[in-house]
């Protein structure tokens, strides 16, 4: 069952990829910009704006040939979250005009505009409201306003900024436009060619059966765009549920005990929404209000999701306390970032992690002492180098590493000096350690050795490293392990075997 | 004093493993006063003919064995004894290679057992059979293992291997290795088994690491090596590392002398020819040689003669050789070509060879022509004489090979390999991934090492990579530039040689092992044609040419349109041909289409055959090079005396008008002018060939100039010999190979000339080949008033055919040049495009087309689709290129109801009920997009002919009217972009071919104009180019000053670029 819209605007953006990274991005909007996408030298692009067309680079294209075409064409990889920031930011302009959208594709978005004259003028004056809207956030959008979303839409591409069909002229303005300036399926745009259907119009002419009977459900839509007919239900776009609480003051606030009360109830309000709706938070984003008129805002990453208010509390106060607020507060607002509950089930045989509450405010008290760039996991790192070690993202409920060192007989207990100290050795002319001079003792003489065990890599690098491990037994009784550093030619006391 | 042998050394044989070359582990082993050395390549003796070579030059004895993977994972050393050994080995690979799929062995060591005899057997090393059960303290497994092999190759050839990387892990395993030997008696045996042996290769097998594991040296961690342990460690380095066990260093060089087999005993022996009863090869082939004399050149007269004198001296010289027997082969296979209708014609150096042209294994006279024969063959060079053999491409080449497969056995021959190796391009494109560099940087470096040639690592890295924009201090790119100089040449995979093959009497794996190909039905031997030939073994190149198929295919349509050509007995000097080639009208012509051949034809002017062998062998690198061509030119037009650098090489130049052009001049030069033998010449040749050393260039240079000296020849007549040989040997075309290939040119001009219908059909069939695409061959057909038809579904076979019916003609037209007509009236038969030509058609479909077709005509599009069974997408191209138009309805009526064949029964009466189609039909422009996109041919007008007169009101000129014109004047000309060339002699300079409806019209580019106009010469298909018009010896071509981008078809027209 079609609706009856009796009027909408179609707000279309040209290349909405390039134009989401030129958001992004404003400087490169006087620039050739491509968005590519692939690996070399497979490479290709996938949307450019205007001035890139301009200069002949089209979508498909391969990198190499853009590049020699337009050797200032700027490259930027496709990124989702850019587009759908971008998408978003799009239709919270539309929202602001009418409350009835349609959220069709990237930078296509219908908006239901009956009804709207009142408020803000004649169709062209709501189309030019529309477009300065996209404007506002950052993207050129063209406006079309027709009777269908379909007329709408063929509108908006044809138009510079804005274009009106009047009711009841949808065939008459269609039937002129060139098929290949809207995006057909490769089949109907292959047979369209094929056909020689030119224009609109000729392919409304088309008898609608055969098309039916020749491109099948494709071949009536491509009929109902030709007509300017719209065959689908409009599907009104909602805003996702907005996670934030908050709670204006009657009164300044100047103490972090104080504002800590206020959180708490804003956080308490906040939790319960968030967790009824079966999710938890992994982020929240603080807004204070100063009494100056300034904001305090402060986005804060958690270390798993939570859907608590004493550990979220918590969370906030070490950041407020480490970067308290320029002045008096008078408004309080949080904002969650809402993800899915994980369940976290135990593991037999292994012993209990600490509770995340505990583990969360640990890392918060990390963070905001040496903050957030500076706290991460240690692994091992996959090398030969005996020390090798890699900070990677803290993940609190990650198993232990597994180890395949199972075939090593236990033997003697070896404890490491961390850092090494620089030693004196005695060599004979083979190399071998004869004496080390402030190890454990200040002199002792090497009475037995083995080794040595030899390592080296990173030989493509400034780091490249090379190790010559000697196990000694000293006459001191002392059994200790001596290293050898051929790049930098120095011995070190690696530890002692118990 | 204990000595060393090193038993598991691994080369770049051990495909992305090993990090060396054979010859370099070779040479390595001896400079570090090992007595001998043992190649161990994994799963293949791929290496050991080049290591074997190296070993003797070296000094040094050459151990020869293989590690075999079996199928668990496991690899096992195995060294060969004897010449069982040997064959044990051999035939074991075969079996792990063709029992399973590529990549995975399905071996196991009870497989291995029939071939234990003459092998013997180390554990190996981390990834040999004892070594999982080792590391696991698995003490019961692991003497399982090593019982198990004792079993099968007994006590005394199994050993122990030990090795010691300074390993903490390993040393562990160590100790439990020598333990459990001690317990089951078995000897120990040191070895290190390294992957390179110069300093510098640890790096080089770390990068070969990253490869196979497809991943780059930042993420590699414990897969690359741990330590710089892995090299070729000399007897004093062993002892130290061994020093707790000097028996296992010892045994080393013990084993290393049971150890005697060396490739001299490979035991290959050549396929009997089977005789009549009473003779021998010797006698049986001087039968054969004195009919083919009769045959070829009567009974009496001089040159009958000569050739008698000729073929005895040559067949005394094969008895001598004991080569009998594989002229008997060769005869063989080319009697099997002639008795089966498949042209077949020897080409190289056998074309200097009587007894060849009389066997009719070749078809040039080499006693008419004085060729050489020393060419062919030489008493001192021990080598067997290399005949190739051009056959028809495709199936009639296949049947060749698989006749010599069934007459001697399946494990009898097989196909020589091809090693693919690492080169600029492919190193830099590697090196750069594995170093982790920015893809952007890969591509540069990528492209710029193309032009670098072989460089030491502190020129690349000083100059070129300075110049390059790359920061030369940054580590990673020194280390490029040293990965990359140490990875060329070095292999990367096995291939399989376009044509050679080997054969053997009896089993070819007894000889060396075989792999499958990838082609079924076909089998590849480990070693290269190289390889082959330093070993003895017979080899004899099957190549596919595809004019060889397309002068068949002609022969045949001409004979089925009742005449008759037979190529060995075409009128030697036929105007008509001459004629044609003087004008360079030779589109589709044999080695002389290109437009480099076409911008010499009119200026060499050729009246005769010789004229034609010149002309082949004078656009080559070598003349061009050796600056010959303009020389010979301004001689040949009379403008330039004919002098000799010294007059006893009159004799020999005078041919070539005092230029030497082929490379048997330079033999004879060499001969005559500095004394040498026949085998002394060819030893001067190979010197400057393709494998040149600096070193031996020098000695001969220096033999050469004392010969000269010797018979007076000094001063700047030496100099100037000196400068031809040398600077002509590289690249010198040989007069053998020029003259068949002028057989060929000549035999395609003819049919070109006088059956052009039959000529054009065969070629059409034959695509791609050649230096055109089909739009040009059919737009040459038609200006020489050859009809071509469109692919009809009623008429149309899948190959182009000839067609009796005259009463339809594609566009009208006939040349009105006199010397273009055809001289026969059935020459005059239309040809018809084929199916074949109908892009996305199926060949199974069409052939489905054309057998229903035979059932009963179709009568309308609907009929053809239910009976033909044609995919959509196949039907509606048919329509579209106007295939259906017999059936009635225009193109686009046809596309329409052919859009809605395949409906089921349900809808198929909405399409039934249209009575007529709705669409507009097709402007001519629609027609050239539709016939390009579906057959990549238009036979209506061309695209030039649309915008004829938007280009006359430019002032543009027709290509056909550029004779016309004056030199020196400015002119616009433009076309299709058909041909682009950016020759490697012509310093920067590009050359185009641009076709209009009327012909081509060349067009020079200068170095300047193409940087400036890059991408418009380079990606645009039509152009407009304005220059100078240049006319000299009738060659017409336009040196622009300015190119322009015309429009664009919607579908893309093709050229030939860069090739």
């Amino acid at each position: 069952m079609v609706d009856r819209v009796t009027r909408v605007a179609c707000v279309w953006v040209d290349a909405f990829g390039a134009a989401a990274v030129e958001r992004s991005e404003p400087a490169l909007r006087e620039s050739p910009l491509a968005v590519v996408a692939g690996t070399a030298p497979a490479r290709r692009v996938t949307e450019a704006n205007a001035a890139a067309r301009e200069a002949g680079i089209r979508p498909l294209m391969g990198e190499a040939e853009a590049v020699a075409r337009c050797p200032a064409l700027l490259r930027r990889p496709a990124a989702e979250e850019t587009v759908a920031a971008a998408r978003r930011a799009l239709l919270d302009a539309c929202y602001g005009l009418s409350p009835r959208l349609e959220d069709a594709a990237p930078g296509v978005v219908f908006v239901d505009i009956a009804g709207l004259e009142r408020l803000f003028g004649a169709e062209p004056q709501i189309a030019e409201r529309l477009a300065r809207a996209s404007r506002s956030v950052g993207l050129a959008a063209r406006v079309g306003v027709a009777a269908t979303r379909t007329a709408a839409r063929v509108a908006a591409r044809l138009a510079t900024r804005t274009a009106v069909i009047a009711a009841g002229d949808e065939a008459a303005a269609l039937a002129p436009v060139d098929v290949r300036a809207l995006d057909w399926p490769p089949a109907v745009a292959a047979a369209l060619a094929r056909w020689g259907i030119a224009t609109l119009g000729e392919l409304a002419a088309l008898p609608r059966d055969g098309l039916a009977a020749r491109l099948g459900a494709a071949g009536l839509m491509a009929h109902d765009v030709a007509c300017g007919r719209d065959r689908t239900p409009f599907r009104p776009w909602t805003p996702p549920p907005f996670w934030e609480e908050a709670q204006a003051l009657d009164w300044e606030i100047d103490t972090l005990l104080a504002l800590e009360a206020v959180l708490e109830r804003v956080l308490e309000r906040l939790t319960a929404r968030v967790a009824a709706a079966y999710l938890a938070a992994d982020g929240l984003q603080l807004r204070l209000a100063l009494l100056s008129g300034a904001h305090h805002a402060r986005a804060l990453a958690l270390a798993c999701p939570m859907d608590e208010t004493r550990p979220l509390l918590t969370v906030l106060m070490h950041d407020l306390a480490a970067r308290p607020p320029q002045g008096p507060v008078v408004g309080v607002a949080v904002q969650a970032h809402a993800v899915p509950r994980r369940a976290a089930p135990g593991v037999l045989g292994r012993p209990a992690a600490p509770a995340v509450r505990d583990l969360a405010t640990v890392l918060s008290r990390l963070v905001a002492l040496v903050g957030a760039d500076n706290v991460s996991a240690v692994t091992v790192a996959d090398s030969h180098h005996a020390d090798a070690w890699m900070a990677a993202p803290l993940q609190p409920d990650t198993d232990a590493v597994a180890t395949d060192d199972t075939n090593v007989t236990p033997a003697l207990a070896f404890r490491r000096l961390r850092p090494p100290r620089a030693v004196t050795v005695e060599t004979d002319a083979a190399g071998r350690p004869l004496a080390v001079r402030g190890a454990l003792a200040d002199v002792a003489r090497v009475v037995r050795c083995a080794g040595p065990w030899r390592t080296s890599g990173e030989w493509w690098d400034a780091d490249r490293w090379s190790r010559e491990e000697w196990d000694v037994a000293l006459d001191d009784t002392a059994v200790v392990r001596l290293l050898h550093d051929p790049v930098h030619d120095r011995w070190l006391f690696e530890g002692a075997y118990d | 004093m204990t000595s060393f042998v090193e038993l598991h050394a691994q080369s770049a044989f051990s495909f992305l493993e090993g990090a060396e070359q054979p010859e370099t582990i070779a040479q390595e082993a001896a400079r570090r006063g090992m007595s001998a050395v043992a190649l161990v390549d994994r799963d293949g003796l791929y290496g050991v003919a080049r290591f074997h070579r190296a070993a003797v030059e070296a000094g040094i004895r050459a151990l020869l064995g293989s590690e075999l993977t079996l199928a668990d994972g496991a690899r096992l050393p195995l060294l060969v004894e004897d010449r069982e050994g040997w064959q044990n080995l051999c035939r074991a690979i075969t079996a792990a290679k063709l029992g399973a799929p590529k990549g995975r062995s399905a071996l196991t060591l009870d497989d291995l057992a029939p071939y234990a005899d003459g092998l013997v057997c180390l554990t190996g090393g981390a990834r040999g059979p004892l070594a999982a059960a080792v590391r696991r303290g698995d003490r019961d497994g692991a003497r399982r293992a090593l019982d198990r092999l004792v079993g099968i190759f007994g006590r005394a050839n199994t050993f122990v291997e030990v090795q010691r990387h300074f390993d903490r892990a390993q040393e562990r395993a160590l100790e439990r290795l020598v333990t459990l030997a001690r317990e089951a008696r078995v000897s120990l045996v040191a070895t290190n088994q390294p992957l390179y042996a110069r300093p510098g290769g640890r790096a080089v097998a770390d990068v070969f690491t990253c490869l196979r594991e497809k991943t780059d040296l930042d993420h590699a961690g414990r897969r690359l090596l741990a330590s710089n342990e892995r090299r070729l460690r000399d007897a004093a380095e062993m002892r130290e590392a061994f020093h707790d066990l000097p028996a296992a260093v010892a045994l080393s060089s013990e084993l290393a002398l049971r150890l005697g087999f060396t490739l001299k005993d490979l035991g290959y022996r050549f396929p009997e020819f089977p005789l009549p009863p009473g003779s021998s090869p010797l006698a049986h082939l001087r039968d054969l040689t004195a009919r083919g004399v009769r045959a070829r050149y009567g009974a009496h007269g001089p040159l009958a003669e000569r050739a008698r004198r000729q073929v005895e001296h040559e067949l005394a010289m094969i008895g001598r050789l004991d080569l009998a027997g594989y002229f008997l082969i060769v005869w063989d296979i080319v009697e099997f070509c002639r008795t089966h209708d498949i042209l077949v014609q020897g080409r190289g150096s056998a074309a200097n060879s009587a007894v060849c042209y009389a066997l009719g294994i070749t078809a040039v006279d080499p006693v008419g022509m004085e060729l050489l024969f020393e060419r062919f063959l030489s008493e001192s060079r021990g080598e067997w004489p290399d005949i190739d053999l051009d056959l028809p491409s495709g199936e009639r080449r296949e049947r060749v090979i698989q006749y010599v497969y069934q007459r001697y056995g399946r494990l009898g021959a097989g196909m020589t390999a091809n090693v693919i190796s690492y080169r600029g391009r492919s190193a830099a494109r590697e090196v750069g991934k594995v170093l982790g560099l920015p893809a952007e940087m890969q591509d540069r470096l990528a492209r710029l090492v193309e032009n670098w040639g072989y460089q030491d690592p502190e020129a690349v890295l000083t100059r070129h990579l300075h110049e390059a924009g790359c920061d030369t201090r940054h580590p990673r790119i020194r280390k490029f530039a040293a990965l990359w100089t140490r990875l060329q040449d070095l292999p990367r995979h096995l291939g399989q040689h376009s044509g050679g093959m080997v054969i053997a009497a009896g089993r070819l794996d007894n000889v060396v092992p075989l792999e499958p190909a990838t082609m079924p039905g076909r089998v590849v031997v480990q070693w290269d044609k190289d390889d082959c030939a330093a070993l003895g073994i017979v080899k004899v190149d099957l190549l596919g040419l595809r004019m060889m198929s397309a002068l068949q295919e002609a022969i045949t349509l001409v004979s089925e349109t009742g005449g008759h050509v037979d190529l060995a007995r075409l009128p030697p000097d036929d105007p008509a041909v001459y004629r044609m080639l003087q004008r360079a009208d030779t589109i589709g012509v044999f080695q002389v289409e290109s437009r480099a051949q076409m911008a010499t034809l009119p200026r060499i002017h050729p009246e005769r055959f010789y004229d034609l062998v010149v002309q082949i062998a004078i656009i080559r690198p070598g003349p061009i090079v050796g600056d010959m061509v303009h020389p010979y030119i301004r001689r040949r037009r009379g403008r330039e005396p004919v002098t000799y650098a010294h007059p006893r090489l009159e004799p020999i130049l005078a041919r070539t008008l005092g230029v030497p052009l082929f490379q048997e001049q330079l033999l004879r030069m060499a001969m005559v002018a500095a004394g040498f033998t026949g085998s002394e010449a060819e030893e001067l040749r190979r010197a400057f060939g393709f494998k040149r050393s600096e070193r031996r260039m020098a000695e001969v240079e220096v033999k050469l100039r004392e010969g000269m000296a010797r018979q007076g020849i000094t001063g700047p007549a030496a100099d100037e010999i000196v400068h031809q040989v040398t600077s002509f040997a590289l690249y010198g075309f040989p007069e053998s190979h020029s003259s068949s290939f002028a057989l060929l040119a000549y035999a395609s001009a003819y049919l070109k000339a006088h059956h052009g219908a039959a000529f054009y059909a065969a070629l059409l069939n034959n695509q791609p080949m050649g230096f055109y695409h089909s739009a040009t061959v059919v737009n040459d057909a038609r200006h020489h008033g050859v009809r071509v038809l469109p692919v009809d579904v009623t008429r149309s076979d899948w190959l182009c055919t000839l067609e009796r019916d005259d009463t339809e003609r594609a566009d009208g037209k006939r040349s009105h040049d006199p010397l273009l007509q055809p001289t026969h009236a059935w020459s005059q038969s239309p040809v018809r495009l084929g199916l074949r030509y109908v892009k996305g058609l199926r060949e199974s479909a069409a052939r489905a087309l054309v057998a229903a077709r035979a059932e009963r005509p179709f009568v309308s599009a609907r009929d053809l689709a239910s009976r033909a069974q044609l995919a959509g997408d196949e039907l509606q191209t048919l329509a579209a290129i106007g295939a259906l138009a017999r059936l009635g309805g225009t193109r686009r009526a046809n596309i329409w109801t052919t859009a809605a064949a395949d409906l089921g029964p349900l809808f198929a009466h909405a399409a039934r009920d249209e009575a007529t189609s709705p669409l507009r039909e097709m402007n001519p422009t629609e027609r050239l997009v539709a016939d390009y996109a579906g057959t990549g041919v238009t036979l209506g007008a061309h695209p030039m002919a649309l915008r004829r007169s938007e280009l006359m009101a430019r002032g543009v000129r027709r290509a056909r009217d550029l004779p016309a014109g004056r030199d020196g004047q400015r002119v616009r000309v433009a076309g299709s972009v058909i041909v682009r060339q950016r020759p490697g002699t012509a310093k920067g300079f590009v050359f185009l071919s641009l076709e209009d409806e009327t012909g081509i019209a060349n067009v020079i580019v200068t170095p300047g104009l193409f940087a400036r106009q890059r991408w418009a010469l380079v990606a645009e298909p039509f152009l407009l180019a304005e220059g100078i018009l240049q006319i000299q010896d009738g060659v017409v071509s336009v040196r622009a000053a300015r190119v322009e981008p015309l429009w664009r078809l919607e579908h893309v027209v093709p050229s030939h670029d860069f090739g």
